[in-house]
């Protein structure tokens, strides 16, 4: 009960803050657009539940367009983790934001863009960040910082939407402990009903269907491979984004279709997402 | 009654400097552009595109359209800036496609060597150029004395920001 009682006190809070991403999918891998100075804030609430226990927390990615194709963005989480996990998964959440009680920064360049008609284009941005952690242990394994590469390929325009892609996180050492490495993969559908391709400032709502893979790699703790840690799994689920001039809302839940974990670890069980953006 | 005359007179005068000076000054600049855009496809987009062309000095309107894929821009009245070049490169920063433009524009003609047509606006100057020669307007145009002030309404290709296609012009 506190706990979804805090969860809604969140969400009036960071509703009346709203003023102006959301631009893309919920959890997958995608190609922010910026203009060259333009700002944006994401502020999400999340939740992940496994078999054995519910985390809670809310995280904070601002971004900045250096270029209009080379983008800076710094994600954190907003609060100490509401709720913690005892025994964590090894992922990212959603793959452009980086991972529990992480403060990652990104460079995002639009390395490819071409515009093939009115209201469409077709772009592939690189993404390189680094990370340092706010706790020191995450799971019972001292936490250091991380590399993360990623490279994404996609199609937007006023009907459809598609993205592909994959990346790789490494964490470095602390110690004689290190977080095993972490690659992904994304799929991205989504689709504007035709109620909503109506024009600018008209309300624009569309769907996702996103698939998100992750494979990670043994943790290791004093030196030793720990054998309840890394695994595989695969996640399916639909997002809905909404927005409305310079702001948006995003709500979306992935559910596990497909998972095989070391050890004695927990299945996972949800993810859901609630994200609030605007632009300035 | 020849006070009130002589007062009458340099009253008449210096309101006549005022309107041809007034007049001289007026409609030179920009008054309109329809400008394409590729590749917008969402609101922030547009927000995003309406935002940077309203920051530009001597804008009075600005409407963007996602499904046409455009941007119209109503200008003050006697402003030189900002030139087309201006808009598309506003567009370019927010990360989209400029394309062709259809403009209506105000300055002074200038008659080059061989018939070469300028339109002056401030110190950017437009190379006028006919979409059909036969058609009465680069008629007006070819006639038209050096020096005028005229406005054209016209098509400017998508990466040559100081060519217009004429389809109108007035003297």
């Amino acid at each position: 009960m506190r706990m979804w009682f805090i969860f809604f006190v969140l969400l009036i809070l960071t509703t009346t803050q709203v003023r102006a991403e959301g631009h893309g999918p919920a959890f997958g891998l995608a190609t922010p657009t910026l203009g060259k100075g333009q700002w944006s804030s994401d502020t999400t609430v999340m939740a992940l539940g496994t078999k054995k226990d519910t985390s809670l927390m809310t995280r904070e990615w601002v971004g900045h367009g250096i270029t209009e194709d080379l983008q800076a963005t710094l994600g954190f989480p907003l609060s100490a983790t509401i709720d913690k996990l005892s025994s964590p998964p090894r992922t990212r959440f959603a793959s452009m934001m980086g991972a529990f009680g992480d403060v990652e920064g990104s460079l995002l360049w639009r390395f490819h863009r071409q515009a093939p008609g009115v209201g469409s284009r077709f772009e592939t941005t690189m993404i390189l960040g680094g990370s340092v952690p706010t706790e020191d242990k995450r799971g019972g394994v001292r936490v250091g910082p991380s590399l993360n590469e990623a490279v994404v390929t996609g199609y937007a325009s006023r009907t459809v939407y598609g993205w592909l892609g994959g990346g790789f996180q490494h964490y470095f050492e602390r110690g004689d402990d290190r977080l095993g490495d972490l690659p992904y993969a994304s799929v991205v559908l989504g689709w504007r009903p035709p109620a909503f391709r109506q024009d600018y400032p008209k309300p624009d709502w569309r769907i996702f269907g996103e698939s998100l893979a992750e494979f990670p790699r043994k943790d290791r703790i004093n030196g030793a491979m720990d054998p309840n840690s890394g695994g595989e799994k695969i996640l399916v689920g639909p997002s809905l984004l909404g927005l409305y001039g310079q702001w948006g809302v995003e709500v979306g839940v992935l559910l596990p279709v497909y998972q095989r974990l070391n050890g004695i670890q927990p299945d996972e069980k949800y993810r859901i997402k609630i994200v609030f953006t605007w632009w300035f | 009654m020849k006070k009130i005359s002589n007062r009458m007179v340099r009253v008449l005068a210096a309101v006549s400097v005022l309107f041809i000076l007034g007049a001289w000054r007026a409609e030179a600049g920009l008054i309109k552009v329809d400008q394409t855009i590729w590749g917008m496809d969402c609101a922030p987009c547009a927000y995003g595109m309406e935002k940077g062309l309203k920051k530009l000095v001597g804008i009075k309107r600005v409407q963007v359209s996602l499904n046409k894929g455009n941007a119209v821009i109503e200008f003050v009245s006697d402003v030189k800036e900002p030139t087309l070049a201006d808009i598309r490169r506003v567009v370019r920063d927010s990360g989209f496609t400029p394309k062709e433009a259809k403009v209506k524009i105000s300055g002074t003609l200038k008659v080059q060597e061989h018939n070469v047509l300028l339109l002056q606006v401030g110190e950017m100057n437009y190379v006028l150029k006919p979409v059909d020669k036969t058609k009465a307007a680069w008629q007006r145009l070819q006639k038209a004395a050096n020096g005028s002030t005229i406005t054209v309404t016209g098509k400017v290709p998508a990466g040559h920001s100081d060519e217009i296609f004429v389809d109108e012009a007035l003297l």
